[in-house]
């Protein structure tokens, strides 16, 4: 029996970010965030190089890649390592530039 | 008797209100030290500082510093309150009050205090100028290789 159906690949799953900005990076996109979309099985280190090429989208006449390189990505209880894996579910991350208070 | 209270606030800071915050019997020592906007940076006359903050992240930050010097000093009582938003020169922009039974883990918690926090707070400064520009100050990395890329 011949079997019709058409068979197509599975696509990767993929992951939706909103990224909150804070400091130098509030310039660099409307609304003081970003939003991303990327595989599921993302790294940190992943999100860091999707972010830059957000922002040279929006921010063609400025590079935010050597900020982009010192900053670290958190959730709202941690600072994530770099081989953190974004996983499935949606997320709301943040990306901290260096720091200054006092 | 350990106590520990973080604040990130939009409302004016008062060391005198943290002050009384810190008062208990066994306290012989008091230290509250505040952090004002000053009105000069680098030469260039300031008007003003944004500050921006990760509110969740930053009052975690500062409750963990304060358990460091729990740790270390004993349990003495630690007030550490920031401002967020925009200050004019002359104001409030952080205030840590450390009470204990003698001056000498007052000073040196406090010191740890403010040292700390300058470190690891995602709090960001931006300083607005007499000329009408405005900075993001430059500040230190939270990565933990920040070589890495």
């Amino acid at each position: 029996m011949n079997d019709d159906r058409t068979t197509t690949p599975a696509q990767p799953a993929r992951t939706r970010v909103r990224l909150r900005l804070f400091g130098a990076f509030r310039d660099a996109a409307n609304g003081g965030e970003l939003r991303l979309e990327v595989p599921s099985d993302s790294t940190v280190a992943h999100l860091r190089s999707r972010v830059k090429e957000a922002l040279a989208r929006a921010r063609p006449t400025r590079s935010h890649d050597h900020l982009v390189d010192l900053s670290a990505f958190a959730s709202d209880s941690a600072i994530l390592p770099e081989s953190h894996r974004l996983g499935e579910a949606d997320v709301c991350l943040s990306i901290l530039p260096p720091v200054c208070g006092g | 008797m350990r106590s520990i209270q973080v604040t990130m606030t939009d409302e004016p800071l008062s060391a005198d209100a943290l002050s009384r915050e810190l008062c208990r019997d066994d306290a012989g020592a008091q230290i509250v030290f505040s952090g004002v906007v000053r009105n000069r940076n680098d030469g260039r006359p300031v008007l003003a500082v944004t500050y921006d903050a990760h509110r969740p992240l930053a009052e975690q930050t500062f409750r963990d510093i304060a358990e460091e010097v729990c740790a270390r000093w004993g349990d003495l009582s630690v007030v550490i309150a920031h401002r967020a938003g925009r200050l004019s020169v002359g104001e409030v922009s952080v205030v840590i009050g450390v009470a204990s039974p003698h001056r000498e883990e007052a000073y040196q918690a406090s010191r740890y205090v403010i040292e700390q926090l300058k470190l690891r707070s995602p709090v960001w400064k931006q300083e607005h100028y007499a000329d009408g520009e405005s900075d993001w100050l430059k500040g230190h990395s939270l990565r933990d290789d920040p070589s890495a890329s």
